[in-house]
């Protein structure tokens, strides 16, 4: 099924960058839907949009105190909000070329782009999305999956 | 504008009309110039040569003569004679085989050597010869008598002194007679020796001039070959320059054409030329020089890559006739997957073409191109899916049609609410294995309900999605080590069927807006169903006709005070008695044969009663008069689900065998159909009784009736949880 493997390549792509940043694996949690375009972001988002055979964005959002945890895990002292949403950045960034590889051609993504303070909400294109929430250690992120 | 294989063999023709006039030169060059060259130089060699001998043996005249003069003067001297008669005699000895050797003289072949007489055997020549011989002859017989001389021709007295004797006088009258033959003779002979010089020298003069003549053709034919030459070059410098235009047109075509081009050779080997495509399309660099087979193999399944094979080696056979071949092709539209790529959600195709290539009459290579059909075949499987997505729309509106107003209205509210249930489930955070078996439960309740009143009300593309959507979670309940990665299909169907619901609902307000434009001004308003029995009542005997109807047996259902149930109870009683009446369907009732058998009607009847019972609520009857339960398959059905022991089935009561069809998974019946066969229909009966704080019970007479009772309390005790869904 399509729609299935999309979010699993999505999800792949999230899951990849904490196996390999932190060595640690991250895990999903229960999945599931909004129903009135409001699901809801941390501080931190790394959103990318997708054009060409289904439109819409994806977003990877995280809490401040995750991404806090996840660079001191990678040996990073510098916990500023700069390397914060380099972090986020980061994670899109990866989500985004797993797409790209292994979406095909007909999905054309665009570079991500990092938005600090996202608790206001990314504008989305209609109201019912996925949501699959990504648990490491005892944090939660979480990644939105909103195509047509 | 030609193409290049016309462009070449016009310029082939081309040199070889070329290479045949430089041919006819070279051979007009020898035949013209060089033979008659040749010869000319042997005649203009032979002449002087000639001339040199004649110039030095013309002197030997005048030396003949100065000898015989000489003669004479010694004998009118009294000197010595015999000096100047010897020296006679070998002048008229070296003349005399010099006019031999002029006479013999004879044309030679092309390879004999010259002598230097050879040009005297030429026929203007020859005449001055014979006549220089012959004057020559003549001559030389007046001398003899001086050849002849020998001793001394004096007598010598001192009375009388010297003087000639007999001999002598002899002698001196010779020389004397050869002297006046010699002014005859000696002239002629000079003359004939000039003849012989001036025939040599107009020889060689005619052959000079002729020799200028041969040089002036051979210049020109040497300018003649030159002008060839150049324009031979020039030729093939255009034929290069157009070869390599085409070959620069065939790279750049290669180059930019997106579809794949390459040769495949009778070993099904691909050639050195090939389009640039074909790295893009098959993601590899080394396609010159593999075989087709190494080319497929990765990205196609065995089988078709087998079948391919065969279609391949088939084209290369003569006697099949290729269109025919053609349209069998395995490879004309293959989805292909390449090797480290993980599940992609836009799935390749490829379409390969075959066409022989022939040289002359025979097949020598097999041209293939390849281009990417994916997104054709993509917009197809669009096209398709919204094709389907018409037919399901007409389906679901011809349903809706014959689905009641009120029951339909019912329907979907009830489903909003069901689906929205399912997704605050979901929407728990869940981290454990518990956690998620707790929801796939919670969620089973749900969707089997839904699908349950889908099936009642005839609403099967509702039913359908909810019947796969059950089939996700009974693999989830058998699957051990539960994580969020499992409910992603859960989540995709959830969300497919919030949107069928939707489309219904939009279904519905366009028939609702076209009937009350329809209906006459008044009927509007009039409550359609004022007259009709309650929702559930016609649900439920529309359910029990479908699935008898689908079983080929016959039930009907009576009910009786439906009506008096509060609202708050209404959706509870819909589901235990949407369940309750399948299975009394699926399991109770008997096929009509076997009721007819048994002396029954042959139609089931499946009575549903509620009765208010005051302050302890509400009892819930359904009764069918099927074949009863047999509480031995119950226990045996209980042995193989795993639900009791082998131990401890001998020892279970009637009561107690009865209340383990309200275990979970258990079912009786053997085939899992959208009617039964989950295990979970009593059970979710149960669940759902003892969620709202009543009680169920059953009671069976073999061959005779089953009775499901059910006690609800009065709502003040009622679960709100049902409710609340």
């Amino acid at each position: 099924m399509f729609r299935e493997t999309e979010l699993r390549i999505f999800i792949d792509g999230a899951l990849r960058v904490f196996e390999t940043l932190t060595n640690q694996a991250a895990t999903v949690g229960s999945p599931y839907l909004v129903t009135d375009g409001k699901p809801g972001t941390y501080d931190f988002a790394g959103v990318i949009d997708i054009t060409g055979i289904r439109k819409g964005l994806v977003y990877f959002t995280a809490p401040r105190g995750m991404l806090t945890v996840l660079l001191m895990r990678m040996q990073e002292t510098d916990t500023s909000e700069e390397n914060m949403r380099d972090l986020v950045g980061e994670v899109a960034n990866t989500i985004s070329g797993n797409a790209r590889r292994d979406l095909g051609k007909g999905f054309v993504i665009s570079v991500p782009n990092v938005l600090a303070n996202a608790s206001e909400g990314v504008g989305l294109p209609h109201a019912r999305c996925f949501v699959i929430p990504i648990n490491w250690r005892t944090h939660a992120a979480k990644l939105v999956v909103c195509l047509q | 504008m030609k193409s290049p294989v016309e462009q070449d063999a016009v310029a082939r023709s081309r040199v070889r009309v070329d290479i045949l006039l430089i041919a006819a030169a070279c051979v007009a060059f020898v035949g013209a110039v060089f033979i008659p060259g040749l010869r000319l130089a042997k005649t203009l060699s032979n002449d002087a040569a000639a001339l040199k001998f004649v110039s030095e043996q013309r002197r030997y005249s005048l030396a003949i003569q100065s000898a015989v003069a000489a003669v004479q003067d010694r004998l009118d001297s009294g000197g010595y004679v015999q000096t100047p008669i010897d020296q006679l005699r070998r002048d008229a000895q070296a003349l005399t085989e010099a006019t031999n050797r002029m006479g013999a003289a004879q044309a030679i072949g092309w390879f004999d050597a010259p002598t230097e007489t050879t040009a005297l055997a030429d026929a203007d020549v020859k005449a001055s010869v014979t006549a220089l011989a012959a004057e020559w002859s003549a001559y030389r017989r007046r001398l003899q008598p001086l050849f002849e001389f020998q001793g001394i021709p004096y007598f010598d007295s001192e009375s009388a002194g010297t003087h000639l004797n007999p001999a002598g006088r002899r002698l001196a009258e010779a020389t004397t007679s050869a002297l006046r033959a010699a002014r005859e003779a000696i002239p002629k002979i000079d003359a004939d020796f000039n003849g012989i010089g001036d025939a040599l020298q107009k020889s060689s003069a005619a052959a000079a001039s002729t020799l200028s003549l041969v040089m002036l053709l051979g210049l020109l034919l040497a300018a003649t070959m030159v002008a060839l030459g150049i324009m031979l070059q020039l030729g093939r410098q255009r034929q290069e320059e157009a070869v390599l235009e085409a070959k620069r047109q065939a790279d750049s075509i290669f180059r930019t054409m997106k579809e794949g081009l390459f040769l495949l050779d009778r070993d099904l080997v691909i050639g050195a030329a090939h389009s640039a495509a074909m790295r893009d399309l098959f993601k590899r660099d080394d396609v010159a020089g593999l075989t087709f087979e190494d080319l497929l193999k990765d990205i196609v399944p065995a089988k078709t890559l087998a079948t391919a094979m065969k279609f391949v080696r088939v084209l290369w056979t003569e006697r099949t006739n290729e269109n025919l071949v053609k349209s069998i092709n395995p490879l004309g539209e293959v989805e292909v997957h390449f090797p480290g790529e993980s599940g992609s959600a836009a799935p390749q195709y490829l379409e390969f073409d075959f066409h022989r290539v022939r040289s002359g009459t025979d097949i020598s290579h097999i041209l293939v191109s390849v281009s990417d059909a994916s997104a054709r075949v993509a917009l197809g499987h669009e096209l398709k899916a919204a094709q389907d997505q018409s037919q399901s729309q007409i389906d679901t509106l011809l349903g809706l049609l014959r689905v009641d107003p009120k029951q339909l209205a019912s329907f979907l509210g009830d489903s909003d609410v069901a689906l929205q249930m399912v997704n605050s489930i979901l929407r728990e955070p869940a981290r454990e294995e518990s956690a998620f078996r707790k929801k796939v439960d919670s969620i089973f309740r749900q969707v089997h309900a839904v699908k349950g009143e889908a099936a009642a009300i005839g609403l099967t593309t509702i039913e359908d999605r909810a019947h796969r959507f059950e089939e996700d979670l009974r693999a989830l309940r058998e699957k051990g080590d539960l994580s969020g990665n499992d409910f992603l299909p859960l989540i995709v169907k959830l969300d497919d069927l919030f949107t069928h619901l939707q489309s219904i609902r939009d279904l519905v307000a366009k028939l609702s807006r076209l009937q009350q434009a329809a209906a006459p001004a008044a009927e509007r308003g009039a409550p359609a169903s004022a007259a009709a029995p309650t929702d559930v009542d016609s649900m439920l005997k529309q359910l029990a006709e479908k699935v008898g109807h689908e079983n080929g047996k016959a039930a009907r259902v009576e009910s009786a005070g439906l009506e008096a149930l509060p609202n708050a109870y209404r959706r509870l009683v819909k589901d235990i008695a949407v369940q309750a009446v399948r299975n009394a369907v699926m399991h109770g009732i008997e096929t009509p044969q076997a009721r007819r058998a048994a002396g029954k009607d042959p139609c089931g009847l499946i009575r549903i009663e509620v009765e208010p019972q005051g302050a302890d609520g509400f009892r819930l009857s359904i009764e069918d008069d099927g074949q009863g339960l047999s509480t031995q398959k119950i226990v045996a059905t209980a042995m193989q689900r795993g639900l009791v022991s082998a131990d401890e089935a001998p020892t279970l009561g009637p009561k107690q065998a009865l209340r383990l069809l309200f275990r979970a998974g258990f079912s009786t019946y053997d085939k899992s159909t959208k009617d039964a066969g989950r295990g979970v229909g009593m059970n979710l009966i149960a669940n759902l009784v003892q969620e709202a704080g009543g009680r169920i019970g059953v009671s069976t007479a073999p061959g005779k009736f089953t009775r499901f009772t059910v006690n609800l309390p009065v709502l003040q005790s009622a679960g709100k949880n049902h409710e609340a869904a």
